[in-house]
């Protein structure tokens, strides 16, 4: 039996796919939260990325399995939505401490500024946002970014700059 | 403007000198960022559980794997569901062509509708057989144990027992096959029973015994069996048929190495707890139980 099209070192194997998966899941979600919000199920998006992989796996090496797995999550999800804004949602109690909670114009003011900067992060192309939330949410070096998004060290450090200089500009209301 | 977007990526990437980071904390924008930075946090993804989207993978995979076969496989599917379906219509058929069997365990009873919807409530540790097929011909059972029956009106219903057979046209009667012990009790109707080429018809109420080699002809006012109240009532036995009865209900083995088990017991016991059943039988008897494990020593006091 002659396995010509099949690659050698590829994901069939049970225990590579579950560690690909251990690898790479998590990162997979929330690329795919960052980038297209909540409402677009990024669970299942991951799900339907492996799956992918799965079928696929005779044909796919070890190492190209990420790119694969994120350039599906990313295509599956393209056709859904063109113009639609991605509004994040956003946890203040992370925030709270006891004289905080007591003082009822500071909660006030914070909400209000959560409010801003919801719709501020929304305004942001998806690229940017994806790039600043990874960085500094998800603590993602520029380099990982940058294998993520298919794009330079340099794109990434210039896109997290903008996507910060933006949302000043807008939270300020400058 | 050029400068600025360096300082902050500089800082962003926490290149900033002492210097820098002096004077960068002295801009407008400065508290901005920070603010900015600091409450990014708070947008953070929800939680992902990797384990259990693996496991939901490994399921959707092996449910695939399955869809996805090919016709052939498809095919050699159909054609074992027949062979499936076909066994067991065959057996089933076969099955009720030849012997229906049905057995108690100890503690366990067993409630049997015979083809003509006539009854059978099969007490525990026993076993009752019958031929389905030939039901319409002739309603013929085997009883090895205790049965209450409930009985269609119809042709000749039979119970034949290691003793004897009882015989009876349409009734409720209650027949107990131990190795210690034959009765049967009539409810309603007529019952005959055949035992020792001696032939006795039992009316409602009556009740016979065979026991020692002597069959006694007995009144019993009761409408259902003991058994049926998960009671065992006892008259003039002796301790080791008292014990055998006993182990009909209980899942334990007596030593009765300490004691005489000739001695003559008259009482009942109930079948739900085993501390008050022994009590029930060894306190009139001036007798004290242990139990360990399965099996319980009897002793005098």
């Amino acid at each position: 039996m002659k396995k010509e099209t099949a690659i050698k070192d590829n994901c069939c194997e049970e225990s590579v796919f579950a560690k690909l998966h251990r690898l790479h899941a998590r990162d997979l979600h929330d690329f795919i939260y960052y980038k297209f919000g909540e409402e677009h199920n990024p669970k299942d998006k991951v799900q339907v990325a492996f799956m992918k992989l799965w079928e696929n796996c005779k044909n796919i090496s070890v190492d190209k399995a990420k790119s694969f797995l994120f350039s599906v999550a990313n295509n599956s999800t393209l056709n859904v939505i063109k113009h639609k804004k991605v509004v994040l949602k956003y946890e203040l109690k992370a925030n709270k401490n006891d004289n905080d909670i007591e003082d009822p114009q500071f909660l006030m003011e914070e909400k209000e500024y959560m409010a801003r900067y919801q719709k501020a992060l929304s305004h942001l192309t998806e690229e940017k946002r994806v790039a600043f939330l990874l960085n500094r949410v998800e603590g993602k070096k520029h380099k990982e970014i940058a294998e993520i998004l298919g794009i330079s060290r340099k794109a990434v450090e210039k896109r997290i700059y903008t996507a910060l200089d933006q949302l000043r500009k807008e939270i300020d209301g400058i | 403007m050029i400068m600025k977007e360096e300082l902050v990526k500089k800082w962003l990437n926490n290149e900033l000198t002492a210097e820098e980071m002096e004077s960068f904390k002295k801009t407008n924008e400065y508290h901005s960022y920070a603010k900015i930075l600091e409450r990014a946090k708070y947008f953070k993804a929800p939680e992902f559980d990797e384990k259990s989207s693996l496991e939901g993978l490994n399921f959707a995979i092996k449910s695939r794997k399955k869809a996805s076969k090919n016709t052939i496989y498809q095919l050699i599917g159909a054609i074992s569901a027949v062979l499936i379906i076909g066994f067991f219509v065959y057996k089933y058929v076969f099955v009720s062509a030849s012997v229906n069997q049905f057995n108690t365990g100890i503690a366990k009873t067993e409630q049997i509708e015979l083809p003509d919807y006539s009854e059978v409530s099969l007490n525990a540790n026993s076993s009752l057989s019958f031929k389905a097929q030939q039901w319409d011909d002739e309603r013929l059972l085997s009883l090895n144990g205790e049965a209450l029956f409930e009985v269609e009106k119809g042709n000749k219903f039979k119970v034949s027992t290691d003793y004897g057979t009882v015989e009876v046209l349409g009734t409720v009667f209650n027949v107990k096959s131990r190795d210690y012990i034959f009765e049967v009790q009539c409810f309603e109707g007529s019952v005959k029973v055949d035992i020792n080429k001696d032939q006795y018809i039992l009316k409602q109420n009556d009740k016979l015994v065979f026991y020692n080699d002597q069959v006694s002809l007995l009144q019993n006012n009761t409408s259902i069996p003991d058994w049926k109240n998960n009671i065992s009532i006892i008259k003039s036995q002796n301790l080791g048929n008292v014990l055998d009865e006993f182990k009909n209900y209980y899942d334990v083995k007596f030593d009765i190495s300490q004691i005489d088990t000739n001695q003559i017991y008259t009482g009942s016991f109930s079948h739900q707890n085993l501390e008050i059943a022994l009590n029930s039988i060894t306190l009139p008897l001036g007798l004290s139980y242990k139990i360990d494990g399965e099996t319980v020593f009897l002793s005098n006091k």
